[in-house]
């Protein structure tokens, strides 16, 4: 049901987005202090506590930017399989290049969790609730898919690394 | 409701950089790329945050989080201040320092007649006594946090009182050894400190703290605990309060440890 996959999804998207548009709202950024961000993003400023206000107000914006780009990403995760068989999902950031990192990180998880069981499954029984305490939509994944949806969005949304 | 919180927590938790602003300091702000945060550091259970104070003097970027900043936003047991710590370390960047000083109370000596925490229940202890659940849920939260943090490449140090028995608690045997974590040994007493202080330091990652190691402070005498005639030990609570908090002179070293190998 491929359509239908599609059609929840832009309805995921468009209630989250709005419900994000909604919270983003404060955190507007004065003609002053978009100013002061020229010079090639590194600047020299006075601590003072307006400033300290701008920044936290900068700070949410780039965390609720964040949160929704996360929910997203982990939204589509759950329709792909992330075991031996890596399929990017076409919703994932991760381009092509970024598949053979996504196979590395397979292993790599694979390993901590052979070796876990050794040492008494604590990491399988008891991070998922963590998990899924921070991430509710991640609820029903294996600590695997959890590991890999969390690092693979990070890595592929937030910063470039190759394992 | 939950998400207005969620607001909350992420203003919040730069309180510390409010306190920094009373000392009119200059701030090295870095853009963060595509209107990401790119972190040079992520301090957890930052206390008063010494140690941030001087990482941002030293000209990086990055956040600090504890419960006694605020008590609902940015407590990692509750579900909101747990995705925002969680959000934290996804922002951080290649080699960022993560630092641990994970709360030790449930996992120190002087606890272990409460706490009931031996090898044979795998140092999870009395699991009856919530001070106890608490720690375990901590000490889980912490070696979470290392896993993912060697995953994305960062500098990650989890700090403890020598005697604290959480690398040996739940998953964190296994995490260390994983990861490769070296265990340094030194004194807060060594730093400035009123008390000798042991600590442990596992480091995980490619940079070296070893200089952080310093020989025992054998002048200093003040203790942390009271001893009674039966040989039973009792701790001073203002003594215990004061030492929780890093000294200038250590957080200054950690920073010029950290600034001379990962520059600014």
């Amino acid at each position: 049901m491929p359509g239908l996959e599609q059609a929840q999804h832009a309805v995921k998207v468009k209630k989250t987005q709005g419900k994000k548009k909604q919270k983003c709202h404060h955190g507007d950024l004065s003609q002053q202090s978009q100013a002061e961000m020229s010079e090639g993003g590194m600047f020299r400023i006075p601590f003072t506590a307006t400033r300290v206000q701008e920044t936290l107000a900068e700070h949410q914006q780039r965390v609720d930017q964040e949160d929704l780009e996360l929910e997203l990403t982990f939204w589509s995760c759950t329709h792909f399989k992330l075991l031996d068989t890596v399929v990017v999902s076409p919703f994932l950031k991760c381009k092509s290049s970024a598949a053979e990192s996504l196979q590395s990180l397979g292993q790599l998880v694979d390993q901590f969790l052979t070796g876990d069981v050794e040492f008494g499954g604590f990491a399988v029984m008891l991070w998922p609730v963590l998990i899924e305490m921070a991430y509710p939509f991640m609820k029903g994944m294996c600590l695997k898919e959890m590991l890999m949806s969390l690092v693979d969005s990070w890595v592929c949304s937030l910063r470039v690394r190759s394992f | 409701m939950n998400d207005l919180f969620c607001d909350n927590a992420c203003l919040v938790m730069s309180l510390l950089f409010i306190q920094t602003s009373s000392e009119e300091r200059t701030l090295a702000h870095r853009q963060c790329n595509d209107g990401r945060c790119n972190f040079d550091f992520v301090e957890y259970f930052c206390g008063k945050g010494e140690l941030t104070r001087h990482l941002l003097k030293k000209g990086f970027w990055g956040a600090a989080v504890d419960l006694i900043n605020d008590a609902e936003a940015q407590d990692c047991l509750e579900p909101c201040g747990l995705r925002l710590f969680l959000n934290l370390l996804g922002a951080a960047k290649d080699h960022a320092l993560i630092w641990l000083g994970t709360q030790c109370s449930s996992f120190v000596v002087l606890c272990l007649a409460q706490s009931q925490r031996y090898m044979e229940n795998f140092f999870r202890g009395d699991m009856r006594r919530e001070f106890v659940r608490i720690g375990n849920a901590l000490q889980e939260f912490s070696s979470l946090v290392m896993f993912l943090s060697f995953v994305l490449n960062c500098e990650t140090i989890l700090e403890q009182p020598l005697n604290s028995c959480m690398p040996q608690a739940g998953s964190f045997p296994h995490v260390l050894s994983f990861v490769s974590a070296r265990k340094h040994v030194t004194y807060a007493g060594a730093f400035g400190a009123s008390s000798v202080k042991p600590l442990q330091l596992w480091h995980a990652g490619v940079g070296n703290f070893t200089d952080l190691e310093r020989p025992k402070p054998d002048w200093l005498t003040e203790s942390l605990a009271t001893h009674d005639d039966q040989g039973r030990f009792t701790g001073r609570r203002d003594a215990l309060e004061i030492s929780g908090q890093y000294t200038p002179a250590f957080a200054m070293a950690v920073a010029d440890i950290y600034s001379a190998q990962f520059h600014p």
